[in-house]
């Protein structure tokens, strides 16, 4: 028996390891098969809902400073983007005035839109001052700044909530399109691919109150 | 160093730095249908260039097979190609293993019997098409940093590309088992 298994053995073993090698390159890679996209894998990578928003200090659009992990009292909607990008963020960024058009009308004033910039050198205050004004001043969303100089640190902060971002070789973000939402103790419970419908936000939060 | 050898050395160089790698990285059917396939095809010119000789045997053969088509693999998964896009090592890295990649299956290929090279070029077709599918039917950005436009394109492009892969196969195939007769050489 045992003759007749060791040259089967053998045989079989190189490819075995080859087998093994590649089997646990992408294993691991993927974290177990879960994250093929840089995004899956940044979310995967997080730590679970809830958890506390990044240690980041934000500047609005009218100089107001506000500590993004000690946003309570209010829900907010959080999500990130920045001026010069042509790809998701005007898309977010229509979807985030339709969304505060519906909370008007519905006359909902404890849901706060937070827009908050990827690309703090470039979109200063009075360039996200211009924008939230051409779209009306609304009074429920505001458009932030992180005041960091290190946008690399800056970044590794929000992939750790499950949000990539990197930059292309030009030096331009590229980003995932998510959006957080925050509730009244402060804490990130849901989150969303893209800028979700009114309906399902509402929903989630009316999840949140249980 | 030979003529061919130059020309190959030149080859990789051009393909691997400015101007030509970033030009080739900036779309995806440029990256997946030109500098994959050209980098794979100068490992498996690597062999005979180098003047390789590695009659190895079946089991060997068939582990190279694996690794090769695993690394191959490997650079297929969108978060290996962003992050091929977006840093230069990276880049130089999928370079490198592409190229081992190709040595691989031209040091492998031969030592096993026709069946399995034709069950690994279907097998490897079907591997690309079926990448094709995804990429082009998907409403989402796969690849962060490509856009929608350029991925769709670029799995259309692919499902091309292995029809006609497919079609050069098998008739590489059919003629390789009409000259010897069998399939077990």
């Amino acid at each position: 028996m045992d003759r007749q298994l060791s040259p089967l053995i053998k045989a079989a073993l190189p490819s075995l390891v080859a087998l093994a090698l590649v089997w646990g390159l992408l294993n691991w890679w993927t974290l177990g098969f879960q994250a093929f996209t840089s995004y899956s894998h940044v979310r995967e990578s997080a730590a679970p809902l809830p958890q506390s928003p990044p240690r980041l200090t934000l500047i609005d659009q009218v100089g107001k400073p506000l500590q993004l992990d000690e946003l309570q009292g209010k829900y907010y909607l959080m999500t990130f983007g920045f001026l010069d990008c042509t790809g998701t963020c005007p898309v977010s960024m229509a979807a985030f005035n339709e969304i505060n058009g519906h909370l008007q009308s519905l006359g909902i004033d404890d849901l706060v839109l937070l827009t908050i910039t990827l690309d703090p050198a470039r979109d200063r205050q009075q360039h996200l001052h211009y924008v939230w004004q051409s779209f009306d001043s609304p009074a429920g969303w505001i458009l932030a700044r992180p005041q960091v100089q290190d946008i690399p640190a800056y970044w590794a902060k929000l992939r750790r909530m499950g949000m990539w971002v990197d930059q292309d070789k030009l030096g331009t973000p590229i980003h995932d399109d998510r959006s957080f939402l925050i509730n009244r103790a402060g804490m990130i419970v849901q989150s969303f691919a893209g800028v979700p419908p009114i309906e399902a936000l509402l929903e989630s939060i009316q999840r949140d109150q249980g | 160093m030979s003529k061919l050898a130059s020309l190959w050395l030149a080859l990789t160089l051009a393909i691997s730095i400015p101007p030509l790698d970033p030009y080739l990285d900036g779309d995806m059917t440029r990256l997946m249908l030109i500098q994959v396939p050209t980098l794979i095809l100068l490992g498996v010119l690597l062999g005979p260039l180098m003047g390789v000789k590695f009659p190895m045997g079946q089991n060997f053969a068939f582990a190279g097979l694996i690794l090769g088509l695993g690394l191959v693999m490997f650079w297929m998964i969108p978060r290996s190609l962003d992050l091929a896009v977006v840093d230069s090592r990276i880049d130089a890295l999928m370079h490198l293993t592409l190229l081992a990649a190709g040595l691989m299956l031209r040091l492998s290929l031969p030592c096993l019997p026709l069946l399995i090279q034709m069950a690994a070029g279907i097998y490897a077709t079907a591997m690309a098409a079926s990448l094709g599918v995804i990429l082009n039917q998907t409403k989402e950005r796969i690849c962060a940093t490509f856009t929608l436009e350029q991925q769709q394109a670029a799995g259309s492009a692919i499902l091309w590309a292995c029809g006609l892969l497919l079609s050069i196969h098998l008739v590489w195939s059919l003629s390789r088992l009409v000259q010897t007769g069998t399939m077990d050489e």
